[in-house]
């Protein structure tokens, strides 16, 4: 077999997965699968350039069998799956199919913790530290950090995974580059939490005791002992229940302060 | 403060392309990242950072699961800063309005799955056809419903929702008011502990109080804690990197959690 996927196509690759994503037509049947295959569309073009019409439809058929990753993981995929349709046969075309399914859900597993929970979750605590006190660089920031991270390993994704094919996905390299990203991210990530806390959460006693007829507010002593340490405490306490609690029961947790913060407002407690 | 036909129009051109966005480039998804275009529109750029922000952090463990439809940050983001800016700056009413909104709007997008059914057998007779740019207007065309499911009520609920809206806000009583920007107040520690969560290993508490402390008793802002946390990040990661090439000796288990 020839070398017939050039750059140019590994770019519109990118592009097609950069513009569709693999959301907009998520089906029950097929999950992804036709996102990704209007993806991988520039590569099948190139190999079944003078191919009669039944190997094109045999080519599309097979891309629209089930997937299900993510969307910034998968630019790997698509740059192995491009390698492999090029180096393969006809009768080696089942390998590829089992390829994709065999790299869908490890990578789908990465692309989930990493991007839609680590990366995305500092990026936005890290802009909102900002933002919360009406700075546009808050915006700037998060934008910046979370996007250059994401295209990076999605058009990086797609070339080397091209290049290097399977080899890259069990050379361990990818995961050490991670890894560090990781590591680096969490570490800035939790002591900006830290101060997140003390900045950003907003939760005071307003009632007063009275002591030898003086009146002492309760924000008073509790400053005394420690500056913010009722946002500290809550977010302790929501943390331990965040862990245990399914998240899909999030809002119900959200719309409970709203509900139990607004009566003890009313009441002069908060 | 009264939308314009133009201010409904744009607002709802952005509701339209952050929901294609959420679909397909995912760059945007976040209500920290939608908030301050309303502000732009709306000419309020402080109030719409502000409760975007709040949004953010509060929203910060929702997101798109397998199989699980999440309240929708959009709308709710959207709808929420506007109405936030209309009704006079309040970050409780925004921070109310986006929860219902979020929560309405949820049950919407469960109906529109169902319609996103069709494509399926469209691209099964697709390839049929051996046409590999038959794909392609799939995926435009999909793009173009997955805009309006967003676009169209959202231009519905601030065109016809901003007299209701002003009237029902100007009907509450100011102390509940109050009080909801109160609760308010405490929602960011929802989505700090969510964050915790995901990124809390042993070890780390020392460092999430040291941010703390850094803010609390010192007065740093965030600017500085963050460069303070960049340069301990770069000693943590290459204590790991020293410690991954040596053979692994120190086998310590378990740690504490709080």
């Amino acid at each position: 077999m020839s070398q017939v996927i050039t750059k140019k196509d590994l770019n519109k690759i990118y592009w097609r997965l950069q513009f569709f994503g693999l959301g907009l037509t998520v089906n029950y049947v097929s999950a992804q699968a036709i996102g990704f295959a209007t993806a991988i569309v520039p590569a099948l073009k190139k190999v079944y350039k003078d191919a009669d019409k039944d190997l094109k439809a045999k080519a599309m058929q097979r891309h629209l069998e089930y997937f299900l990753s993510q969307n910034t993981a998968t630019g790997m995929i698509l740059g192995i799956t491009a390698a492999l349709e090029e180096n393969t046969t006809e009768a080696e075309k089942e390998g590829v199919v089992a390829l994709k399914t065999g790299m869908m859900g490890p990578l789908a597993g990465i692309g989930d913790s990493v991007f839609k929970l680590t990366i995305q979750a500092i990026a936005g605590s890290i802009g909102a530290a900002y933002a919360i006190q009406g700075q546009f660089l808050g915006a700037i920031l998060m934008f910046v950090i979370y996007n250059a991270i994401n295209i990076a390993i999605k058009y990086y994704g797609i070339i080397i995974g091209y290049q290097r094919g399977a080899v890259f996905v069990t050379s361990g390299d990818q995961a050490k580059i991670m890894t560090y990203i990781i590591n680096f991210a969490t570490m800035v990530g939790v002591m900006v939490l830290g101060c997140l806390i003390s900045s950003s959460v907003r939760l005071t006693i307003a009632k007063e005791l009275i002591v030898q007829e003086t009146v002492v507010p309760i924000q008073t002593l509790l400053d005394g002992a420690m500056p913010k340490l009722l946002p500290l405490l809550a977010t302790i306490i929501l943390y331990n229940v965040n862990k245990k609690l399914p998240r899909k029961y999030l809002i119900f947790v959200i719309l409970g302060i709203l509900f139990v913060g607004t009566l003890l407002s009313m009441w002069g407690f908060i | 403060m009264q939308l314009s036909v133009i201010q409904c129009f744009l607002l709802a051109l952005w509701a339209g392309y952050c929901s294609y966005d959420d679909q397909g480039p995912q760059m945007l998804r976040r209500p920290l990242l939608i908030g301050p275009v309303v502000g732009f529109v709306l000419g309020d750029l402080t109030t719409a950072l502000i409760v975007s922000a709040t949004l953010e952090l509060t929203w910060m463990g929702l997101g798109n699961m397998a199989g699980y439809q999440t309240p929708d940050m959009i709308l709710g983001t959207i709808i929420g800063t506007t109405f936030a800016i209309t009704t006079g700056g309040e970050l409780g009413t925004g921070v109310a309005l986006a929860t219902a909104v979020a929560i309405l709007s949820q049950q919407l997008l469960l109906v529109f799955g169902f319609i996103r059914q069709f494509w399926y057998p469209w691209a099964e007779r697709v390839a049929l056809s051996g046409d590999f740019s038959g794909l392609t207007v799939i995926s435009v065309v999909s793009a173009i419903l997955q805009f309006a499911i967003r676009a169209i009520p959202c231009f519905i609920i601030l065109y016809l929702g901003d007299e209701i809206i002003a009237q029902v806000t100007a009907a509450i009583p100011a102390n509940v008011l109050s009080g909801i920007s109160a609760a308010s107040g405490i929602l960011p520690a929802v989505g700090l502990s969510i964050l915790m969560t995901i990124i809390m290993k042993k070890g780390m508490w020392a460092f999430l109080l040291l941010g703390f402390v850094l803010n609390a008793y010192l007065g740093l802002n965030t600017m500085a804690v963050t460069f303070i946390s960049i340069s301990f990040a770069t000693i943590y990661a290459w204590i790991l990197e020293i410690q991954d090439k040596s053979p692994a000796e120190s086998s310590e288990k378990g740690g504490y959690d709080l």
